[in-house]
């Protein structure tokens, strides 16, 4: 499956052509990666550029420049390219996306602003929500009513259309969202206005909530129907602007962007849909770290990703990332759920949490000693970054335990500041708690690795997992400095770093399927459900899914999993069961109480026999692999340990300060085992591996650590 | 490296405090998320009405959920206490379960079933993990404040052991399988409560077994007196003194009770006293001591801010006080059910009295108390029975520099039921769900706006078959949200059928084609409405969220 050979998946660019040469972009804040694959020759091309805010294209054209050059070709030499970017999240966090007005029944235009009426912090008196991105003044209501059932109880009043639009249109509206009840079941009141729409204002970017996610409740679909417009314009802006820059440059393959979900799909589609690449980043490092994990034959992994700011946490089950519908975007308070906007599509389940590299430690008022979530962030930075931080970071007390290297951080392009370290952590930690620097720097190292431990249990147990069960897959700045010692918190043996951590999102774009989910919301009981509902469900599903996927996939490659929403009658919570193929209708629907009693029991342990079924909505995913080729991350003149050295660092395991030997991760072979304690030196980060334990690089440049029991 | 600092140790290091302490509120996050997600209540699933908790072995407060209603978990440590007494340390053994309902040790009515595990480590008591979740039902009458005293409020579950030392006790199992409809999910939650139990206290003594402690009072006294120290520090920054307040409440049948709040500052203690308040009332809305306190107690905390989850330490400088035979330390049996009529109008009462002496850590009243909800009971065409459950939260009062949020549950937290899903099950539409205009109360900084909740039963097939038999909770019709510190109050309730002005509570039969109107207020204001930013007044007409009348008469507004 992941041979080396002519490009056979379903993306069928080339015709004739031989292997294909895809590259993966990825805009993160501070830098744009870009990771290139050769398949003919399995050869890896890694770069990084620095993002540039104003026109994220314009980073992308200047990478991909230098990065061909490196071969002596032109960006027409690239057959597949894929592409990631925070635009669409940022244009909603920084409010910079299009003036939006909201078409909604009469009696709901304030749905928007009335939400779910729940605090999500119970002890705040000061509590505040998300600003709604489109002002009561732009939400405007037409007649109309829809049942349920999809029958319509008022027809829609065109009047009262012209009315709200006329408005809408005379306020300056670039984009229209129409979120009407129960469009889900009978989008013909959406669609209608839609055409007034465009005869009023020919060209106007409109959003139906009946497009956008067809399912039942009205606030998750309004804030994910505008967020959807409001950002239509800028996206449609730049991936414009990015296909005319490729093209100027050469670039005659087909364009494709990463979803939140952890899937591709086409640009077209993310010039309607912009909600659905709404967050990138995080589903491709999951995936990308997957795809080692796999080649490791790991079946079951967390994928640990720890950066500047905040760590990131999913869990992969034989390959496949879990998704999610509950996302939220533009928090008010960062790590608080419930206080963001909802978005309701496919993503990568994965927590975030307040613990990076740039974490700062204090004191609190009780006198323990506490981390993050508050963060230094780039300006000024850990103390040791030399730029006038002065509180103490988790990167400062990583240095001060000889984890990091002063002079070769970032591969010796930034010099840390190890006295700068130590007088930060005295100050604020050592000498008001009154414990040593070492006992405080070390300290502050426990007590990260125990803030993700126990969100990491918390979050596996939710999923009725273990994560004991797993294998650690680390990667970002921190990530590997930190693993092991996590792992051992939670009970894991295993940590994989996969070759190129740094650059785990572009990677992950290179091997990412192609996806498109449909839903439909159809409440009924389970023993109500005929087999002409099922297949009129999966029909419609399925024609959109051909539809909204990148025309050169071939259908036959597809992949389909059909799965039903359902809960017991009463209770307010739905469990996905997935729906085996084949079968007579009488056996899919025992199919269907046999699968939702399994994921039940998974998650909460127990069932209730005998309990009504209801199904709340259907889900079809349609999938298509891609071709992936084996790709090795070892250099060519690894020889031997690779080690280079010795330094002093505090032993997590032994809680003491031992000699660590020091490795140069390009220069490992394969297959060569070395014992902890030691610590592994690459340029985007370092791996700490702690006494007892045994590593090796493995065949496709995994580097994996057995630790002790 | 440097030489370590030369101050004494303290018993615990402050990298280990940090870390354990962290550890039991994660395990109270478990318990809690273990028993929202297993049990079968929709009630503890999507409103919190669970609460959980650790004590060390002396009955003091470790951890609790901080997620859950106030009424539930509050009064955790009285029902522990309660079921101590009754059953000492000495009688306790290692797979010992205790089981109550008590309302007045505990949450105040019958459906909260507390379930208590007594912690054992090598023979020796360590601790205590008890839960507490809102049962789908408890036998008796159902949901009603019309029951006359307690003993028809359904099953009461005295102090019992429901294991004992690692068995089912198959009498108790028995007697409440026979006195509860739904018994099988009623005894499938109590053993999701056990098992949430368990798993605490395999936490508690994984900390035990990691550190080599025999027990956990070292730690429980670094968390206690840590904790009781910034919680006296936070109050005593108040000014000293009594401040008084006292409010009207109308309650089930037009009725009216008047609540008497003085909230004493004395050196770093709080104590708020209810003397004065109206003797206990007939409709089933009394409050025990235990289920005020909880109220209150959260109000309290709320205003104070700390730095620390909840613990004994936290509670400590907290006193309440009300006179027996009052609505808020009714006397045994009175009927409960519906105390929550009263018991979430307190953190309220609170910050209406203390509001001078702490303006800015108070909040003016919420419109979203008392908690307005529908209930209907009826049959649809298909044949399917239909039972909804919506609730609709007015806005929250406005705080010291900014306003309240529009439509927010509080001091409960529940949230409502999305329109779609109310439609999809019951023979009705709701034709507005929509912020009112002019509801908040005006101020410096307004109050969050209340909503128009509409329903109207569908004609036809789409309708009810014959009657559907309805109670519709609710109030403020004749006493609005006040203000504080100048602000003015938000517009009273309103509650209509048939386009007849109705009372909260009644049991009524409504029919095909009926409209039923909520005008849910919105909270209070905060401080003098002239003195509004002009810009805000501006920016709420142009929402259309206040009339040019209303931006006249209280911020002296005129549109341009």
């Amino acid at each position: 499956m992941h041979g080396i050979g002519p490009y056979s998946g379903p993306l069928r660019k080339r015709i004739g052509g031989g292997e294909l040469i895809t590259l993966g972009s990825d805009i993160g804040g501070t830098f744009t990666d870009f990771v290139e694959v050769d398949e003919a020759s399995g050869r890896v091309e890694v770069h990084k550029t620095l993002t540039t805010p104003d026109d994220p294209s314009r980073a992308i054209e200047s990478g991909v420049d230098e990065l061909v050059a490196r071969r002596g070709a032109d960006a027409g030499s690239i057959d597949v390219m894929v592409h990631g970017t925070t635009l669409v999240i940022n244009a909603v966090i920084e409010r910079k996306g299009a003036r939006t007005g909201l078409v909604t029944t009469k009696g709901f235009r304030d749905v928007l602003e009335i939400g779910r009426e729940k605090r999500f912090d119970a002890y705040d008196l000061q509590i505040e929500f998300p600003v709604p991105l489109v002002p009561r003044y732009l939400r405007r209501e037409v007649a109309e009513r829809v049942h349920a059932s999809g029958a319509v109880l008022a027809p829609l009043d065109e009047a009262s259309v012209r009315e709200a639009l006329g408005v809408l249109l005379a306020e300056g509206c670039e984009s229209i969202a129409v979120c009407l009840l129960h469009a889900y079941r009978n989008p013909a009141h959406e669609r209608r206005v839609r055409e007034i729409a465009l005869e009023m204002a020919p060209g106007i970017p409109v959003t139906l909530s009946s497009d956008v996610l067809p399912e039942m409740r009205e606030y998750e679909r309004t804030t994910t129907t505008t967020v959807n417009a409001y950002a239509k314009p800028v996206a449609a802006r730049y991936l414009t602007r990015l296909e005319e820059r490729m093209a100027a440059r050469g670039f005659a393959g087909e364009l494709l962007m990463m979803q939140s979900s952890g899937g591709i799909n086409s640009v077209a589609f993310a010039r309607e849909f912009p909600v659905q690449v709404i967050e990138s980043g995080p589903a491709a490092g999951t995936l990308g770290a997957a795809h080692f994990a796999r080649l490791a034959k790991l079946d079951k992994v967390l994928a640990f990703d720890m950066g500047g700011t905040t760590a990131k946490l999913a869990l992969v089950e034989g390959g496949r990332a879990i998704r999610t519908h509950d996302f939220e975007v533009a928090h008010v308070h960062r790590f608080k759920p419930g206080s963001g906007i909802p978005v309701r599509i496919p993503v990568v389940d994965l927590i975030e949490i307040g613990a990076g590299g740039g974490s700062i430690a204090r004191r609190t008022p009780v006198g323990t000693l506490q981390v993050g979530p508050q963060s230094s962030s780039a300006v000024p930075g850990p103390a040791c970054y030399g730029q006038g931080g002065t509180d103490p970071t988790v990167s400062d007390a990583d240095l001060l335990l000889g984890y990091l290297d002063p002079d070769h951080f970032l591969g010796g392009r930034m010099k840390l500041d190890r006295a700068a370290a130590e007088r930060a952590v005295k100050a604020a930690l050592a000498d008001p708690l009154g414990i040593a620097v070492d006992e405080a720097a070390f300290g502050v190292h426990a007590i990260v690795n125990e803030n993700m431990a126990s969100a990491a249990k918390a979050y596996a147990s939710e999923k009725g997992e273990n994560p004991r069960s797993c294998a650690l897959v680390a990667f970002g700045g921190a990530g590997p400095v930190h693993a092991c010692d996590l792992a051992a918190r939670l009970g894991i043996r295993t940590v994989l770093i996969p070759p190129r951590a740094g650059v785990a999102a572009a990677f992950g774009m290179i091997v990412a399927p192609v996806t498109y989910e449909a839903v439909r919301s159809r409440r009924t009981l389970l023993s109500a459900l005929t087999p002409e509902i099922l297949e009129e469900v999966r029909e419609e599903m399925r024609a959109e899914c051909a539809q909204r996927l990148p025309r050169t996939v071939d259908p036959a490659g597809i992949a389909w999993e059909f799965s039903v929403d359902m809960r017991y009658l009463g209770q307010g919570y739905d469990v996905n069961a997935v729906l085996p193929e084949g079968g007579a209708h009488a056996d899919a629907v025992a199919a269907l109480r046999e699968a939702f009693e399994a994921s039940y029991r998974k998650l909460y342990g127990r069932t209730f026999s005998g309990a009504p079924l209801e199904a709340m909505s259907f889900r079809l995913t349609a999938s298509a692999h891609r071709q992936v080729a084996q790709v090795t991350g070892i250099s060519p003149d690894a020889r031997g340990d690779g080690r280079v050295g010795t330094r002093r660092a505090f032993c997590p395991r032994a809680r003491a300060w031992a000699d660590f030997a020091v490795h140069r991760r390009a220069a490992i072979a394969p297959g060569v085992p070395f014992p902890g304690p030691a610590i592994v030196e690459e340029n985007e980060s370092t791996t700490v591996i702690p006494g007892g334990a045994r590593a090796r690089v493995d065949e496709h440049g995994s580097l994996i650590v057995e630790l002790a029991e | 490296m440097n030489a370590p600092d030369v101050k004494a140790p303290p018993a615990i290091d402050p990298v280990t405090l940090e870390m354990l302490w962290r550890r039991l509120v994660s395990i109270v996050g478990e318990l809690g998320s273990t028993l929202r997600r297993t049990s079968f209540s929709t009630v503890v699933r999507d409103i919190g009405d669970y609460g959980c908790a650790v004590f060390d072995a002396e009955t003091r407060l470790l951890a609790q959920t901080p997620d859950s209603t106030p009424g539930l978990c509050g009064p955790l440590g009285a029902m522990l206490r309660h079921l101590v007494d009754l059953h000492p340390p000495a009688t306790l053994a290692e797979g010992d379960v205790l089981i109550g309902n008590d309302p007045w040790a505990g949450s105040g009515h019958h459906n909260d079933v507390t379930i208590m595990v007594p912690v054992f480590r090598r023979g020796t008591l360590i601790g205590y993990v008890i839960t507490c979740c809102h049962h789908v039902d408890i036998g008796g009458r159902r949901a009603t404040t019309e029951s006359r005293d307690n003993y028809e409020e359904g099953l009461r579950i005295p102090a019992l052991k429901y294991h004992r030392a690692g068995e089912p006790n198959a009498d108790v199992v028995a007697f409440i399988a026979a006195n509860v409809r739904s018994h099988e999910t009623v005894l499938g939650d109590i053993g999701a409560q056990v098992a949430a139990c368990h798993v605490g206290a395999e936490r508690l003594r994984e900390i035990c077994d990691e550190m080599g402690w025999a027990s956990l009072k070292g730690l429980a006294d670094e968390i206690v007196t840590r904790s009781e120290a910034v919680t006296r520090a936070e109050i005593a920054k108040l000014p000293k003194g009594t401040w008084r307040h006292e409010a009207k409440i109308d309650i089930v049948g037009g009725e009216t009770v008047t609540l008497c709040t003085a909230v004493t500052i004395a050196g770093d203690e709080i104590t708020v006293d209810y003397s004065g308040s109206s003797p206990q009332v007939k409709p089933a809305i009394n409050c025990t001591l235990s289920y005020t306190s909880a109220y209150t107690t959260f109000g309290v905390l709320c205003m104070l801010d700390l730095p620390v989850a909840v613990n004994e330490g936290t509670l400590r400088p907290i006193k309440v006080v009300a006179e027996e035979g009052s609505v808020v330390h009714c006397r045994f049996p009175a009927p409960v059910f519906g105390r929550t009529a009263i018991g979430t109008f307190l953190p309220d009462l609170v910050y209406l009295a203390i509001a001078p002496a702490a303006p800015q850590r108070v909040c003016a009243a919420a419109g979203a108390t008392p908690m307005w909800g529908q209930y209907m009971f009826g049959k649809r065409h298909d044949g399917a029975d239909f039972a909804p459950f919506n609730v609709s939260s007015g806005g929250l009062g406005a705080r010291a520099g900014k306003d309240g949020v529009s439509c927010l549950a509080f001091p409960y937290n529940v949230g409502n039921t999305p329109v779609e899903v109310i439609e999809s099950e019951v023979p009705m539409i709701v034709e507005e769900r929509s912020l009112w205009e002019d509801s908040a109360g005006p101020g410096r900084f307004r109050g969050g706006f209340g909503q128009r909740y509409v329903l109207r039963l569908l004609e036809g097939e789409l309708g009810p078959v014959g009657d559907v038999l309805a109670s519709f909770r609710g109030g403020r019709f004749i006493y609005p949200p006040e203000g504080v510190l100048g602000g003015g109050p938000a517009p009273r309730g309103y509650l209509s059928i048939r386009g007849a002005s109705e009372d909260a509570g009644r049991q009524v039969i409504v029919r095909a084609g009926d409209r039923i109107v909520s005008h849910i207020p919105g909270g209070g204001g905060y401080g003098d409405p002239k003195a509004r930013d002009r810009e805000a007044v501006k920016a709420d007409l142009r929402n259309g969220l206040i009339t040019a009348d209303h931006a006249r008469t209280w911020y002296d507004y005129e549109e341009a």
